[in-house]
């Protein structure tokens, strides 16, 4: 089994519906996305129009970050998903170098949306919301951070988080060593393409156009 | 063709499609790395100047207290440091500090036997089969202690700029001359007894040139390269480009072209006393800086392709 991700780019609206979603599920503090969609002008005015590209981590088959890790800390799993466990990471940043898609950030701080509110009662910790002294009890910084795949909600037959907010569908989520799975289907059908395919990482996110 | 949209984004907080600067690996790291290539450069230059004991001793305190500290500064979490022995077999970053720890034991015991109060190990004074091994283990780590760095840069392929055959070379030879330029600034604390000025002046001319000559062709080699290898070189040389000033005067000018001049104008000229030390000394504190800021631009001039 490879896990794997196909995105309808002629479906995306850039609603960022799906960077949020992964947002509020993972908890992830400020300057964290997981998921983002990124924007692009093309043309020259007057025919001007944007393009979007939802991008996240492609848990690549031939994965650099895995490589780069000096302890081991990334790894890929055997269903193609390639995860990090935050207690072996150094925060040497070496995965953030080596991935060509900059899906990786690295956590320097733990910080709230809203650093300057203090205000007794409500804030608790101050500068930290009830629901983000809820959601970062168990981050910890210092750490790079991505995209999983939402691979806890996988282990409960859902699918990530991303793939079902997306209110135009355009996101499509399976297996890609089934033949018959509708993301091997789609990518067939309608020539699913690779990001920087030429660095020969193999991607597991693929993208209709 | 791709757009030259060079963005410097604020990491996580990309929303655009375009080239986008490497921004975790800085100041730290570019110490990190000039330092390592620099001590292990002394250390292994001292063996060979007849085992010159402050040469190999300072090196050593280079690499292990200016290197492991600014490793140790940078690391989100330095008390974890031992796990990078967990991955030797893919990563240039766990092969380095396997490296880094065995040249430290071996050097360190290899150093401390021509001190007085150990004359009573088996090795003293580096002789025996025990002290060879010692000897040769340290200089074959110190390196790989001047060249990982190189290839931890060199390998992932995100980043063209500095995925590039000639990058370990260039940095062994710029290691080689921060130890001959170290060495120069010991002159006046061991003596002409101990180290010959103008044979190491000698060799600080050869490296220097060679190293003039290598970055001319790295930097030529790369500009034919991707399209981000390119704006790499242009953020390095061209006006403008945000790194321009210092690579072309710190780098360039006062870390290569001066310090060859000076040590072009001892050989000619043959100065003695202390105006030669003078002329060394100046080209030693140049080139140093110089290898230091040029691990800082290769750094902060990296640029990845765009995603799409």
């Amino acid at each position: 089994m490879r896990y794997g991700m196909v995105i309808d780019l002629k479906r995306c609206v850039c609603c960022d519906s799906c960077t949020m979603a992964c947002k509020v599920l993972h908890y992830n503090p400020t300057k964290v996305f997981w998921a983002r969609v990124l924007e692009k002008e093309v043309g020259k005015y007057p025919n001007v129009r944007k393009e979007f590209l939802p991008v996240l981590c492609n848990h690549c088959e031939s994965p650099p970050c895995v490589d780069a890790c000096p302890t081991g800390a990334s790894s890929k799993r055997e269903d193609g998903i390639v995860l990090i466990d935050y207690d072996l990471c150094i925060g040497c940043r070496a995965c953030t170098a080596a991935c060509p898609y900059g899906a990786r950030t690295y956590l320097r701080k733990i910080e709230g949306y809203y650093p300057e509110k203090c205000e007794e009662g409500y804030w608790g910790i101050c500068g930290l919301t009830v629901n983000e002294q809820m959601g970062y009890k168990d981050k910890q910084s210092g750490v790079s951070t991505k995209c999983t795949f939402c691979f806890d909600r996988l282990e409960q037959g859902r699918e990530p988080f991303c793939v079902e907010v997306c209110p135009t569908e355009a996101r499509y989520f399976g297996d890609l060593n089934d033949p018959t799975s509708e993301v091997s289907e789609l990518i067939t059908k309608r020539d699913g393409k690779q990001l920087r395919a030429e660095e020969g990482t193999n991607p597991s996110v693929y993208y209709l156009s | 063709m791709q757009e030259r949209t060079l963005i410097t984004p604020y990491r996580g907080m990309e929303f655009v499609i375009g080239y986008r600067s490497q921004t975790e690996w800085r100041w730290l790291m570019a110490i990190a790395f000039a330092t390592g290539g620099m001590g292990a450069g002394l250390f292994i230059l001292s063996v060979f100047m007849n085992d010159l004991v402050m040469g190999m001793m300072v090196g050593w305190l280079i690499v292990a207290v200016i290197k492991g500290g600014a490793h140790l500064l940078f690391l989100g979490h330095p008390l974890r440091i031992f796990y990078a022995f967990r991955a030797p077999k893919l990563s240039w970053i766990s092969r380095g500090f396997i490296a880094t720890f065995a040249f430290l034991i071996f050097g360190g015991l290899y150093i401390i036997s021509f001190f007085p109060w150990f004359a009573w190990l088996p090795w003293a004074s580096g002789a025996g089969w025990l002290g060879e091994t010692f000897k040769y283990i340290a200089i074959v780590c110190g390196a790989v202690v001047m060249v990982y760095t190189a290839l931890v840069m060199a390998q992932p392929s995100a980043i063209p700029f500095w995925n590039n055959s000639l990058l370990p070379v260039l940095f062994i030879g710029v290691g080689l001359a921060g130890g001959v330029a170290l060495l120069l600034l010991m002159y006046p604390f061991v003596g002409a007894a101990a180290l010959d000025v103008y044979f190491i002046e000698m060799l600080g001319r050869i490296l220097i040139s060679t190293n003039l000559v290598l970055l001319m062709f790295y930097l030529l080699t790369v500009f034919k390269g991707p399209l981000a290898a390119q704006e790499s070189v242009r953020i390095l040389l061209y006006k403008g480009g945000g790194l321009s000033a210092i690579f072309d005067v710190l780098v360039l000018g006062l870390g290569l072209i001066a310090p060859l001049a000076i040590v072009f104008y001892v050989y000619f000229s043959q100065p003695s006393g202390s105006g030669l030390y003078n002329l060394v000394a100046a080209a030693a504190l140049l080139e140093v800086t110089g290898s230091f800021f040029l691990r800082f631009c290769f750094l902060r001039a990296g640029v990845n392709n765009p995603v799409y």
